[in-house]
């Protein structure tokens, strides 16, 4: 018979066949795609909490500072500043060092002598409108100035030379120029006035690096430490992240209660080598006189065998809080320190079992041995933040973080206890509402 | 529930619908996954890495050609990536010495679909492979020989070999009467 017409007969036989799975398939998937979905939702708020932060970054930044506590940013004195070359040229030009007009005088003798030049007062007339009042504020709180001011009226025909394309290119810059930028800056250096705001709420976001190392106590049995050993010696540190947000209440100037919800999640890796393997390979074979299944042993192979598993573990937790804060200038300490209760903990991998010695997965619903907890209880915390404040109401947060779990986190009659210490570096940003 | 609906109810993330589609696929693919296992055990890994694969890559089905097409494509990929990272290497057990027999059309006519799918399994590696993608899928040499990474001529020689393989075990089993009805 041709190779082809078999090669069809094999197919009409077999590619339409159908054979029942395993029951435990289904739930192995239903499970993958649980854990798939938990993944992605996980990615999706950390990419969401970094939008929000980069926004809140921006927003604090380069957006005008509407806090009526500061005085607002001169963007036309700093489009003088961006200037001021030229108007010293031109000053220099009659003889006059610039080094020899006070600054107040030369902003304003510019700003005059711009709003004389037709170029130069549309250029001006472009800027938001804020900026302009602005300009507006600063001739009002400089009143001691003006007369001065009109008393060098002789450089007033050289000040008109101010180049009007130098203020349009300010203008035309996308976005605020960075001169404008480092200005507004140096202008709100003055923080929230908290002697005269002795009471506020601070929200705050943070993320960063986590490290977390374990603790294997045998609770007060010799006997497990051989155990407790060989678990420490196939177990490496965990790694991962911390991210987060609270709301603190200040009072009294300096002194905080603080609560919010805070997401750990390390991953430490279980090594594992089998040097006493041994692989049967086994191949079953039909007897059909008898149509009966035999087994046949083809092969027996001695050696090592490895498992290597990332072990995973994710805690939310409450944190409640207290804290004292020192502040000079624009930046400051704060001491904190308190409890927080776990809301969930979830765990993925495998640890050598107590009784067998062998491998064993503690995944809830796929593992052979049960080791930890259903949630992981209290633990205590303690942190030092340092702050800096990059607007009045808007500080960038550094905070190193020390927690410590007071419940360990396995099941009650399990031979060792186990707890974490996990040390994050949380950066972040405060808010001042 | 037809099909697009079922298609539809998983892109949107149900559940249910996930596990109807399930049931109603899931016997003939574990049939696929049997034929390129080594092992039935391996056979319900393949199942269930496809399946999942199935669900997330669902959006790029564009309601083009056959859906069972399209998953059955799925599992033989996966089966064959399972192949590839467990680097079988290709047996040789001097089956050229192996007659061919020319009851080898009754006998697939007679044997039950679990009979022949037991006899695949039981092909070595390389014979399973090239067999299922050339005689069964339909496969050119020069596409399996692709796929599987090795050149034509072994494709070739591989599915002769099988193919004998397969004759010595259906000679077998019409010389004794299993199927001499």
């Amino acid at each position: 018979m041709p190779e082809e017409e078999l090669n069809h007969q094999w197919r009409d036989r077999l590619k339409e066949a159908s054979v029942p799975p395993p029951a435990f398939v289904w739930p192995e998937i239903e499970h993958a795609l649980q854990r798939k979905k938990r993944r992605a939702l996980l990615w999706w708020s950390s990419g969401g909490a970094a939008v929000l932060l980069a926004g809140a970054f921006w927003y604090s930044t380069y957006l005008p500072e509407k806090n009526p506590t500061v005085p607002a940013p001169s963007s036309i004195a700093t489009v003088l500043e961006l200037a001021k070359p030229s108007v010293s040229a031109s000053l220099s030009q009659e003889g006059i060092g610039a080094a020899s007009v006070p600054q107040q005088e030369r902003q304003k003798l510019a700003l005059e002598s711009s709003r004389s030049s037709d170029a130069s007062f549309k250029a001006a007339e472009e800027l938001p409108p804020n900026k302009v009042a602005h300009a507006a504020l600063l001739e009002q709180e400089q009143p001691s100035v003006a007369p001065q001011s009109r008393g060098v009226s002789p450089l007033l025909p050289l000040a008109v030379s101010f180049p009007a394309p130098l203020l349009s290119s300010a203008k035309a810059l996308p976005g605020w120029p960075s001169g404008v930028i480092r200005k507004r800056k140096e202008q709100t250096g003055q923080c929230y006035d908290f002697s005269e705001n002795r009471r506020a709420w601070l929200l705050e976001g943070y993320a960063g690096p986590l490290f977390a190392r374990k603790v294997l106590e045998t609770a007060g049995d010799p006997e497990q430490e051989a155990y407790r050993d060989r678990r420490l010696a196939t177990e490496g540190p965990g790694w991962g992240f911390n991210l987060g947000g609270r709301a603190a209440y200040l009072f009294s100037e300096k002194y905080l209660l603080s609560a919010g919800l805070d997401y750990q999640q390390f991953a430490e890796v279980f090594e594992y080598a089998d040097p006493s393997s041994i692989e049967y390979i086994i191949k079953q074979v039909l007897d059909v006189s008898t149509n009966t299944w035999k087994i046949d042993t083809i092969d027996i192979n001695f050696g090592e065998e490895r498992t290597r598993v990332i072990n995973r573990f994710g805690l939310l937790d409450v944190p409640l809080s207290v804290g004292y804060e020192w502040r000079t200038g624009r930046m400051g300490l704060r001491l904190q320190g308190g409890a927080a209760a776990n809301l969930f903990f979830w765990k993925r991998g495998a640890v050598l079992d107590p009784q067998t010695g062998a491998p064993g997965y503690f995944t809830p619903g796929k593992g052979s041995q049960s080791v930890f907890r259903l949630r992981a209880g209290l633990s205590w915390q303690a942190g030092m933040q340092w702050f800096w404040h990059i607007a009045p109401k808007t500080r960038v947060v550094v905070e190193p973080t020390f927690r410590q779990q007071i419940t360990p986190l396995n099941q009650v009659g399990y031979p060792l206890e186990q707890r974490y210490q996990n040390w994050s570096l949380r950066i972040g940003f405060s808010k001042i509402m | 529930m037809n099909e697009e609906t079922l298609i539809q109810g998983c892109l949107r993330g149900s559940v249910q619908h996930q596990r109807a589609l399930y049931e109603r696929y899931a016997g003939k693919m574990y049939a696929v996954c049997l034929r390129y296992a080594r092992t039935p055990a391996d056979a319900a890994d393949i199942l269930q890495e496809g399946f999942i694969k199935v669900y997330t890559k669902l959006n790029q089905y564009h309601f083009q050609g056959s859906f069972e097409g399209w998953i059955r494509r799925i599992m033989v990929n996966t089966a064959l990536r399972t192949y590839q990272r467990h680097r079988y290497e290709l047996e040789q057990t001097g089956l050229e010495r192996l007659p061919e027999s020319p009851q080898e059309a009754d006998a697939i006519a007679l044997l039950s679909e679990g009979e022949l799918l037991g006899m695949i399994g039981r092909l070595p590696d390389g014979y399973r492979l090239v067999f299922n993608l050339v005689a069964i899928e339909g496969y050119s040499h020069a596409e399996a020989a692709e796929v599987l990474g090795i050149q034509e001529s072994t494709s070739r020689s591989q599915l002769t070999k099988a193919r004998r393989w397969l004759s010595e075990e259906l000679n077998r089993a019409t010389n004794v009467g299993l199927i001499d009805k």
